[in-house]
């Protein structure tokens, strides 16, 4: 049975079950499958075309699956229509209505559940002031700049102080800099004001400083779920990997395994890794996917038990806080950031030999 | 800088004197003291006066202006709501019917008028009613009013963010409120410019008019063309020239409810 208030009952804002959707020959979702928590910020990050877009709006009620369950706070909710869903969405072309002034704009989702007048008065004026807009109360929308226009519709989704709060790409039109700024302000607001946010973007930077959780998307399908940390540290395909920061890639021929230790052959030589758990399941044999992070490995120096592989530097890339190498190491070539802390006597040049060190754990084993 | 050559100017004034000249000397001549002729014999508001003892022309002005309320009314209503079934409703044949809606607009008038009345005489014959006469001008003036109120609110449609609807729904309203609150209003400049348009049309018109009238439903265009035949009179200067005024003023109307929407979207 349901349970009569949800807001007591359940720890899941959102839950989506296998939903697929399919415009013509496009297939937008191939069965997506996770869970929102309560209270946190979490993002759906992915490629333009990668089913994203489409899944905040069927949660909003904008869009249906072909297939699939939905719950939102533990209500099942695909038969409602969006405007009665406890959901409001910031829209990526903001949506403002051209002919309400900003305070009715706000005002609109509150008039819509016929509050009353002085209530409706309290809480838009409380929300101006938290999102900084109360000058702009008597505007017009084309009036507007991108920054203020946005402000204005993250006000008219959270005075209704929804269970979920859906922003579909909210920063996507503004400069960098603006970008920046109102990341910091969206983060700093959802914490204050304990709203579950569900927050759609490209910008994997955008993903990994404002959310709790990420569940980067490809083809219509969840490639990995996890924390920003989880990852970027340990990416499970080569999709994820690639897709966030940078990667150097190489296959790797298996030789042994013992527990979560695992030796394997690659064009750098015989190699080392440490599997996070005992518990991954591995062919064990045949070829594997690795990787590292250029800033993972380290020029000179490293520790005990390191993978350590002789190479020549082929390319160096001065960028002020931290200098990009190519290393050659005769099969293959290895991206390495290193942070210009200072701390080496010698500079590097190009073509000296180096012995690269690749410590067991910062290797990562992908799938396909 | 574009400079501007006197050249450029020269034409620019010769145009428009090509446009309003006609028009001026109307408006000049409907003071003029003689009564026939095209010589000036003085100033005088006489025949402006006398209008208001010209029984048929006064008549012909009440049925003009019942006319084009009425039809204005009722096209308004059915080309409104045809712009927003064709802007937001996907049904067959959508891009063809969009289309054949704008036949009327190019046919000729002489066409369009023949075809009414043949059209009336046929349901003349099969059904009661019909008899040429004020009712068969409305609903002939309906007709070649809607599909210019349905392009103009749909262009006005069209230039709205689709998204707003969704922005709504979105924040609690259902589709009747969503109706109410966003979409109509943003029609509203679309409708009301549309209708202005359709009001000088019926204003107007001569031709649709002269062949679906019957006795009793004279127009102030049937009635100038009638007059005409015996001869140019200064009183048919007088009410073309309030006719010219009448509809320049709705023409500026439309302009500046245009204008001042379009700073606001």
């Amino acid at each position: 049975m349901q349970p009569a208030d949800p807001k007591s009952n359940s720890a899941l804002a959102v839950e989506c079950q296998h939903l697929t959707r399919r415009f013509g020959k496009i297939e937008a979702l191939a069965g997506v499958s996770l869970n929102v928590r309560r209270g946190e910020f979490f993002s759906l990050l992915g490629p333009s075309g990668c089913g994203k877009t489409t899944l905040l709006r069927i949660i909003a009620g904008l869009d249906l699956p072909d297939s699939g369950g939905l719950r939102i706070g533990g209500i099942e909710s695909l038969r409602l229509p969006a405007w009665k869903r406890p959901v409001n969405t910031v829209f990526q072309s903001y949506a403002l209505f051209p002919h309400l002034s900003v305070s009715e704009n706000i005002a609109f989702g509150l008039r819509m559940k016929r509050l009353s007048a002085i209530e409706i008065t309290r809480r838009t004026t409380s929300v101006m002031e938290l999102t900084q807009i109360m000058p702009l109360a008597a505007r017009h929308p084309n009036e507007l700049s991108g920054g203020q226009k946005q402000r204005v519709a993250l006000a008219r989704a959270i005075v209704n102080e929804p269970q979920v709060l859906l922003l579909d790409e909210p920063l996507g039109a503004l400069d960098l800099k603006l970008r920046k700024e109102l990341q910091l302000e969206l983060h700093h607001l959802q914490q204050r004001l304990e709203m579950t946010f569900v927050h759609v973007t490209h910008d994997q930077d955008e993903a990994m400083t404002m959310s709790d959780r990420v569940a980067v998307m490809n083809a219509g399908r969840v490639e990995q779920l996890g924390t920003p940390e989880e990852i970027y540290e340990r990416p499970k395909t080569r999709f994820v990997a690639e897709f966030i920061g940078e990667c150097n890639l190489f296959e790797g021929k298996f030789i042994s395994r013992d527990g979560s230790r695992l030796e394997a052959d690659s064009p750098l030589g015989r190699l080392r890794i440490d599997l996070p758990s005992t518990a991954i399941e591995l062919a064990e044999q045949g070829k594997l996917l690795l990787g590292i992070r250029p800033e993972r490995i380290s020029l000179v120096g490293g520790h005990a038990g390191d993978n350590r592989v002789l190479g020549r530097i082929e390319e160096i890339t001065f960028n002020g806080a931290e200098s990009r190498y190519r290393i050659n190491l005769g099969k293959v070539g290895l991206r390495v950031t290193e942070l210009n802390t200072g701390r080496r006597d010698v500079g590097l040049f190009v073509g000296d030999s180096v012995e690269v060190a690749l410590a067991p754990g910062n290797i990562f084993l992908l799938e396909g | 800088m574009i400079r501007r050559s006197p050249a450029t100017a020269l034409i620019a004034l010769l145009v428009l004197v090509f446009l309003y000249a006609p028009l001026v000397v109307v408006i000049i001549y409907s003071f003029n003291t003689a009564r026939y002729g095209a010589e000036w014999h003085g100033f005088t508001v006489d025949w402006y006066l006398r209008l208001i003892h010209n029984d048929p022309a006064i008549a012909a002005t009440i049925n003009t202006i019942e006319l084009a309320c009425t039809s204005t009314f009722f096209s308004v209503l059915l080309g409104s709501i045809l712009a927003y079934g064709m802007s937001r409703y996907e049904f067959p044949f959508k891009r063809l019917f969009h289309h054949v809606l704008h036949v009327p607009v190019f046919i000729p008038d002489i066409v369009m008028a023949v075809a009414l009345l043949l059209f009336f005489a046929v349901l003349r014959k099969w059904l009661a009613g019909f008899e040429l006469g004020m009712t068969t001008m409305t609903l002939a003036h309906i007709t070649f009013q809607i599909p210019f109120i349905a392009i103009v609110v749909r262009a006005r449609m069209a230039d709205c963010d689709p998204q707003l609807e969704e922005a709504a729904a979105d924040l609690g309203a259902g589709p009747w409120l969503t109706f109410r609150h966003i979409t109509f209003p943003l029609m509203v400049p679309g409708i009301v410019a549309g209708g202005l348009l359709a009001f000088t049309l019926s204003l107007d018109d001569f031709v649709v008019s002269f062949f679906t009238s019957g006795p009793g439903s004279t127009t102030l265009p049937i009635l100038i063309y009638s007059s005409v035949k015996r001869g140019l009179t200064p009183d048919i200067n007088a009410i073309a020239s309030l006719i010219v005024i009448v509809s320049a003023l709705t023409v500026v109307t439309v302009a500046w409810l245009r204008g001042r929407t379009e700073v606001k979207t």
